[in-house]
């Protein structure tokens, strides 16, 4: 008898674990199309939906059919991005730090981490160089732009 | 429990009851610490469809249903949890378990 109890309740167990799974599944492979920034807003579109700040039809849309057009683009601006890094010439003068001197930096450049790197402006020996930095990171010492440029 | 034409069981009443315990919560502004009382509720309401196509004798695998998509709720979306219960629901029938 405790057997058959024991039996019926593991069974339980077993299919609830893997109803999360399966919904866990649906969810980042059907519903989000696997792009980390939907599958972040996604608790806020359904916030909104329940809410009554968002109509079903939109809801929909950003679930499905727009919002992989939606990853499509941000994934290839993400890619693009990776490129740009790649071409331009990184000079290593810190452990893990890296500077880019480059005169195309863009105001707007990402890392494939979704890290936005900032143009700065650095004098050495009377030239003006231009060089990226990721945003929020303590800035490189003058000395060591010195090194870097000079 | 006879209402009417409609007989409940001890587990529905107590289902209702909760369903008015959280609507007066949400009514009232109580704070309920971890749960969303909305989210609670739809999934009340939910529960209480399902459970009116389930014969009595599969309360067991029901409750312990219940209880786990509740506490999900503190961990995934509202819609996964959705998925959860009824995905739960279909590979019970589908195992032989229901």
């Amino acid at each position: 008898m405790y057997l058959a109890k024991i039996k019926k309740y593991a069974q339980l167990g077993i299919i609830v674990f893997l109803a999360v799974f399966v919904s866990n599944f649906l969810m980042s492979e059907v519903f989000i199309n696997k792009s980390p920034v939907i599958r972040k807003d996604l608790k806020t579109h359904m916030t909104a939906w329940f809410n009554n700040n968002m109509s079903l039809s939109k809801l929909i849309a950003l679930i499905t059919g727009k919002t992989a057009r939606e990853n499509e683009i941000a994934r290839k601006k993400i890619e693009e991005g990776y490129n740009n890094l790649q071409k331009v010439a990184f000079t290593q003068i810190a452990p893990g730090v890296k500077v880019r001197a480059s005169e195309n930096f863009s105001e707007t450049s990402y890392d494939v981490q979704g890290v936005k790197w900032i143009k700065h402006k650095v004098v050495v020996d009377g030239i003006e160089h231009e060089y990226g930095w990721p945003e929020g990171k303590e800035l490189p010492s003058q000395s060591m732009l010195e090194n870097m440029f000079r | 429990m006879y209402l009417g034409p409609f007989y409940f069981d001890t587990k529905e009443i107590f289902l209702i009851l909760a369903a008015i315990i959280v609507g007066l919560a949400m009514f009232f502004n109580w704070p309920l610490i971890w749960f969303n009382p909305k989210i609670l509720l739809t999934l009340i309401i939910l529960m209480l469809l399902t459970k009116g196509l389930l014969p009595a004798i599969h309360n067991e695998a029901f409750f312990i249903l219940a209880i786990v998509t509740v506490f999900l709720t503190l961990y995934l979306p509202f819609f996964q949890i959705v998925l959860f219960y009824f995905i739960s629901f279909a590979l019970f029938r589908l195992l032989r378990v229901i």
